[in-house]
Formats: structure tokens, sequence, C-alpha cells
């Protein structure tokens, strides 16, 4: 049963898109998405971490007893996530420091142990790196979207630079709701307009 | 025999994960430790309003902060002085703490030599939520601090009123949208501990400063 690289990609970023196909991952597209610059680097150490937890799961397949899988896949992730964040911290301070707990709890993020458990624990280590990866380029789109309407209509700004009119901030969208409202909106663009593919599949 | 295998191999894979976690750790952990240092010396230098370069080395740091910074243990707390070139004292800095909304903020706040103003406030640590309550970070909001004037008060209880909006009272900056927790947090935890600062000036005046040796 093997599945095209192509295929195993576009269900990744899009078909079977972790944010709005799965539902997957929205506490930290709810908690990180206010700027961009933040959600960026936690996209870039999802990406790692996604893509090398795979890897290494599907290497280890043939020998992990089938009752302690979900241990030594939280074991594998979070040993990764820990080498992520002694680099970020060795490498990039500013950056570490302004992402806080977030790179952490990069650990408990459900896409990643989603991938792991769903796919690279039953497949070569070649499919599962292409997995993991668009898997999390499709949650990284999705919340740079988000991102990019949060922080213009909170903050005024786009990474930092300050739009050139000015307008009445939407407070709310810098907060909690407006994570809420923009990724209902997202989740509901995104279905309408994949919806005949879904209907063509089907038949 | 399936239990002594799969006992087997969480030990074996929690092995290799810890070393590669600890091999990682201790190849990085020099760095991330001078990183650290560097950092709480540049802001040590930042709220003692010494200047220095961004771009400036961990070594170029640690030789500008022997230089003009002395600190003394006073009580339970630490006191800092900057010096000019003759050796006396410019300004104090005093670390200050408070709770924030998910956890403690720390931070440094200098006074000039007479205590009748704020001249800097920088904080060190905190775990407030980026974007909204870290925004305290932001040079704006911190340098809205900047010569507020401690012989007055905001109001018989405070010395320092972050609230936006009330345009015309005294010692009064704005807070942070969305972070109102983290804005009255930082508001208290600088009123008790500028009354704490003030109610010692005398001591702290007396400080014979000359004695001690360079930091």
């Amino acid at each position: 049963m093997a599945i095209s690289t192509k295929k195993i990609a576009l269900d990744g970023v899009w078909y079977n898109n972790p944010i709005f196909r799965q539902v997957l991952g929205i506490c930290s597209t709810l908690a990180v998405t206010n700027v961009v610059t933040n959600t960026a680097v936690m996209c870039i150490g999802l990406i790692y971490t996604n893509a090398v937890s795979c890897v290494t799961a599907s290497a280890l397949r043939s020998v992990t007893p089938f009752r302690l899988r979900i241990i030594s896949s939280t074991l594998i992730i979070a040993a990764y996530v820990i080498v992520l964040q002694n680099f970020l911290m060795a490498y990039l301070p500013d950056i570490s420091s302004q992402l806080g707990p977030y790179v952490g709890l990069i650990i408990t993020n459900c896409i990643v142990l989603g991938r792991v458990e769903a796919f690279a624990m039953q497949n070569k280590p070649v499919p599962a790196l292409v997995d993991g990866v668009s898997s999390a380029v499709g949650y990284s789109l999705v919340l740079l979207i988000i991102a990019l309407f949060r922080e213009a209509l909170g903050f005024g700004t786009i990474a930092g630079i300050s739009l050139p009119f000015d307008f009445t901030r939407w407070t709310i969208m810098v907060m909690a709701p407006g994570a809420f409202f923009m990724l209902a909106i997202v989740v509901w663009i995104a279905r309408w307009w994949g919806m005949t593919t879904e209907e063509t599949t089907k038949k | 025999m399936s239990f002594i295998r799969n006992i087997a191999f969480i030990f074996v894979i929690a092995f290799l994960f810890a070393g590669l976690t600890s091999g990682v750790n201790m190849a990085l952990s020099k760095r991330i430790e001078l990183n650290e240092q560097t950092r709480l010396s540049k802001q040590l230098l930042e709220v003692l309003g010494i200047p220095f370069s961004s771009e400036l080395s961990p070594e170029g740091v640690q030789a500008l902060e022997s230089k003009y910074v002395k600190s003394i243990k006073f009580g339970p707390m630490a006191i800092y002085a900057s010096f000019d070139d003759k050796g006396l004292v410019q300004r104090y800095a005093f670390p200050i703490t408070g709770k924030g909304l998910w956890g403690s903020i720390q931070g440094l706040m200098s006074l000039d030599k007479d205590f009748s103003k704020i001249d800097g406030l920088i904080f060190t640590s905190h775990v407030e939520t980026p974007g909204l309550g870290a925004r305290i970070d932001e040079k704006w909001f911190r340098d809205q601090f900047r010569g507020l004037d401690l012989t007055r008060k905001a109001s018989p209880e405070r010395y320092v009123l972050v609230q936006s909006g009330a345009k015309d009272a005294a010692n009064r900056v704005d807070s942070i949208t969305g972070a109102t927790i983290t804005s009255t947090a930082v508001e208290k935890m600088l009123n008790r501990d500028i009354q704490r600062i003030l109610t010692e000036k005398d001591k702290i005046r007396g400080i014979d400063w000359q004695s001690l040796p360079k930091k």
C-alpha cells in the first residue's frame, strides 16, 4: 500500500490539514497567533519537531512494543523539543525569551503525537518524513494567516512594521476571543472551499 | 517474556534520549549561562543609564560593569550604584519584585542620587502572556516611567498610576491594552517597593561605597 509522496504531501498541507480538517493543535493556534514573528518561530519549531519525531518513530516502529508506543513517542518528542529549546537559548536568546513557555509546549502539541501515532508508526522513514513536514507546513500556513489578520487588526502592524494607514485597533483581536473568531472563520472558508473536492472523491 | 522485553525497550530508549538531551545541554550550558549573565548585566547597565552598543561582546559588558557599577547586600536585597569618573554616586538601582498574571515579575528600577525621581525601569524575568502582558518589556512602556517625580504622589496611596485615560493625573503612565492584570501588577510592585526604598533612603545614602571592592 505505497502511497505516493505527492499525495502524502497534499494531504498534510490541504486535504487533511491538521487545523481545519483534523482540528488538532488548536491550543497553540489560539495561544501564539497574536504576533506574526512569534508565530513564525513557533511554526519552524513545530516543523523541526514533527519531522525528526516522525522519522525516529518510524525507524523504531518494528522494535517498539505495541503497548508502549505512546510512552516511547512522548519520550522521543520531549527529547527533541528539549534539544530545540537548548539551541534557541544558546544561539537565539532574544527569540527564546519572547516565546517563553510555548516552545516547551510543542511536546503536548496534538499534531506531533497524532502524526507519529497515525502515520509514522505504520510507514517507512521517508514517507514519514514527508508526512511530518507537510502536516507541520499545513499547520504553519493556517497559523500564519490567522496571525497576519490578528496582528494587523489588533496592533496595526505586520511582523512589527506599522501599516501605512491609521485606524481604530480591534483590541479583541489580540486577546483570546479574537483567536476563536479568526480560527472559526478560517475553518469555515477552508471547508466551504474544499467542499467540491470532498464530494468528487466520494463517487 | 514480553514483560521483560518491554522493560528493556523502555530502559534503552530512555537511556538513549536522556543521553541525547544531557549531551546537548552539557555542550551548550556554558554558552547559555554566559548569555544569561550578559543579558542581566546589559539590563543593569541600561537601567543605570550607562550607554553601550547592543553589539558589545560579553567581555566588554563585564568590563563596563566592573568599571562603573558596585553592588552591596542591604538586608535581604541587593543595591547597585553607578559612579561618575570622580567616584561619586550617580544613580541607584534596586531589584523589584511582584506577582504577575502567571507568575512572579522581577525587575530593576533606578532612582537618581537624591531619591527624587525614577531614572529607569527594566524587567529581568517574568512569565506574562507573550504579545500581551509580556509587552511590559517594550521600550515605550518602560520609558514612560523615566522622570516620574517621587516627591509627589498620584493619589494618597500611590506614587505611580498605571492606567490609560485620565490624562491630567500626576505620575500617570499608559497601561497595556489587553493586559490589565499585568499592568496593575506593575503598578502595585512599584508603589510598594518605592515606599520601601524611600523609608530606608537615609541609611542607603550613608553607605560607604569607597571601601567596597569593585564588582
